[in-house]
């Protein structure tokens, strides 16, 4: 098959390669990760708003926004749907932080584990206690129910820059 | 102080992952460094008609192709500038008229989130307030600067180095995050009576954040409003208000003061016996022996021929042949204490009428003598 030189060879092996690609496209969920700052404005009427903006001037103690969005493209719903986010490397989760309408929210310290803050411990000095909120290092949104078809899910967390 | 209760907070962070992990705990810097770029992936799990599907990855635009990676969520983290120049040694630097290349002491320290470059100027610039509860009276001039090498510092530790000679510079190169450089600023004192003593001088060192490989003469600028998270923008965030800084503004001013030395005398009695009480609670009756002493100290002048002139008290008499000079006798002058005469003084261990700089009995001309209550 892969024989022929010249020309037609080369247009077996692209459309070999096409047909791959769309062995793989797409799944039924567009996954969106955004990361945001908080704005603080102040009106001629010195009244405060906030507002999100793309984060982009981030400093060591700045609190940045990650909003995940799945959107449900696929006519069926989508079902057991659960979003998992680490906090990114050189970040703190903040305590609370993390939101998800029609979800539980679960946390874990190493990735693998995942439990409610009160189930979460950890052994110091010969003692066990409770995790602290700045020790989770991944974030798990678990929906109670499918998503519907054109339906988005919605998480949202808190992690300051060390 | 934020900084310092981040670090508190990090140290325990770092603590917890050792037990966690085994990961090794980082040196504690001031924050992530500038430059570092933060990614973020989230990922969904999901089953459609009851059939698990593949894992999908996130990326900033929206991902749904499965068991790709997706495309991280990024920005790069900005520069936060903070840095203080201090005056070390909470006095006044002592010089004498025409003394030229005066060393003065002070301390740059930088607690940016990187390493960061510094401009350096010295002048006679006056703070809002005096300093060492001086005024100003005269200005420096022919100020040259000179800095250590970067060292870990120990903010609540200052030292005050000796100039040993470092090469002139007017900018610090790439001072590494939580490390300071000592600044030797070096300046001529004018002739008298410009300089006269008791007369002080302000100067101010001011220390300017600039750009890398700018030799110290290109101010970093902070970033407009408009954020791009693929560029390190800057942010000034140094704190320091003490005479007439400015916070976050990326410049640190820090003063210090030349003052022109003066001897010091003090004079204190004693009553050592009284003829009649216990040692140590001789009353200052008549009859009583008295002994008076003088401390000189030189606060900073280049002495010669320091002599001293005392009367013996109304209401005394002289205990002939008690007067001392640093411990040793001095012989009496026509039949009466030698210093009424006038006489040469010294340190110990100093050339007649040389008093050296300095507090400590090494350094002090102490003289004593006795008398008798009429």
């Amino acid at each position: 098959m892969f024989k022929g030189s010249g020309i037609p060879g080369a247009a077996i092996v692209a459309c070999v390669l096409s047909s791959q690609a769309f062995a793989q496209s797409p799944g039924c969920i567009v996954l969106k990760t955004i990361a945001e700052v908080e704005q603080v404005t102040v009106n001629a009427r010195g009244e405060k708003s906030t507002k999100l903006v793309p984060a982009g001037k981030v400093v060591p103690g700045v609190e940045v926004v990650y909003t995940v969005t799945a959107n449900n493209i696929c006519k069926e719903p989508a079902e057991k749907v659960t979003i998992n986010n680490g906090v990114p490397e050189h970040m703190t989760y903040v305590a609370a932080s993390a939101v998800g309408p029609g979800t539980d929210i679960v946390f874990s310290l190493d990735g693998k584990t995942f439990g409610t803050a009160d189930q979460l411990t950890v052994q110091e000095n010969g003692a066990t206690r409770k995790a602290r909120a700045d020790e989770y290092k991944s974030i798990r949104w678990v929906f109670k129910d499918s998503l519907a078809a054109g339906a988005q899910g919605f998480a949202r967390y808190r992690a300051v820059l060390n | 102080m934020k900084s310092i209760k981040q670090q508190l907070r990090r140290a325990r962070l770092a603590v917890v992952a050792l037990g966690l992990i085994g990961a090794t705990p980082a040196a504690f810097a001031v924050g992530t460094d500038f430059g570092t770029d933060i990614t973020n992936t989230a990922s969904v799990n999901y089953s459609v008609s009851g059939v698990p599907q593949t894992a999908i990855n996130s990326s900033p635009t929206g991902n749904s192709t499965p068991g790709t990676p997706g495309v991280p969520t990024t920005f790069e983290v900005d520069k936060k500038i903070i840095f203080i120049a201090e005056e070390t040694d909470g006095a006044a630097t002592v010089t004498s008229p025409g003394l030229t290349q005066v060393v003065t002491v002070f301390r740059v320290t930088n607690t940016s989130n990187g390493s960061q470059d510094y401009g350096i100027v010295a002048d006679n610039t006056q703070p809002p307030a005096i300093i060492f509860g001086r005024a100003d009276a005269f200005d420096m001039s022919n100020f040259t600067l000179h800095a250590t090498a970067p060292t870990a510092c120990d903010p609540g530790t200052m030292t005050t180095p000796s100039f040993a000679g470092e090469a002139a510079v007017t900018h610090i190169e790439q001072l590494p995050e939580d490390d300071c450089v000592y600044v030797f600023v070096r300046s001529d004192t004018p002739v008298s009576p410009t300089a006269a003593n008791g007369l002080a001088s302000t100067i101010r060192l001011v220390v300017t954040a600039t750009t890398n490989a700018s030799n110290g003469v290109t101010a970093e600028a902070e970033s407009g409003v408009a954020d791009d998270p693929t560029v390190v923008d800057v942010v000034f965030a140094e704190a320091g208000v003490l005479n007439g800084n400015v916070v976050e503004d990326g410049i640190s001013m820090a003063f210090d003061q030349y003052f022109v030395g003066t001897l010091t005398v003090t004079k204190t009695a004693a009553v050592i016996s009284d003829g009649f009480s216990p040692a140590g609670q001789a009353k200052a009756i008549p009859g009583a022996t008295v002994e008076y002493t003088i401390t000189v100290q030189n606060n900073g002048l280049v002495t010669s021929g320091a002599a001293l002139t005392e009367a013996i008290p109304a209401n005394t008499t002289y205990v002939a042949g008690s007067t001392t000079l640093n411990g040793a006798a001095v012989a009496d002058v026509a039949g009466t204490m030698p210093y009424v005469s006038g006489g040469a003084i010294n340190s110990p261990a100093a050339g007649a009428g040389v008093i050296n700089p300095g507090a400590t009995a090494a350094e002090r001309a102490v003289v004593r003598f006795r008398v008798t209550i009429n």
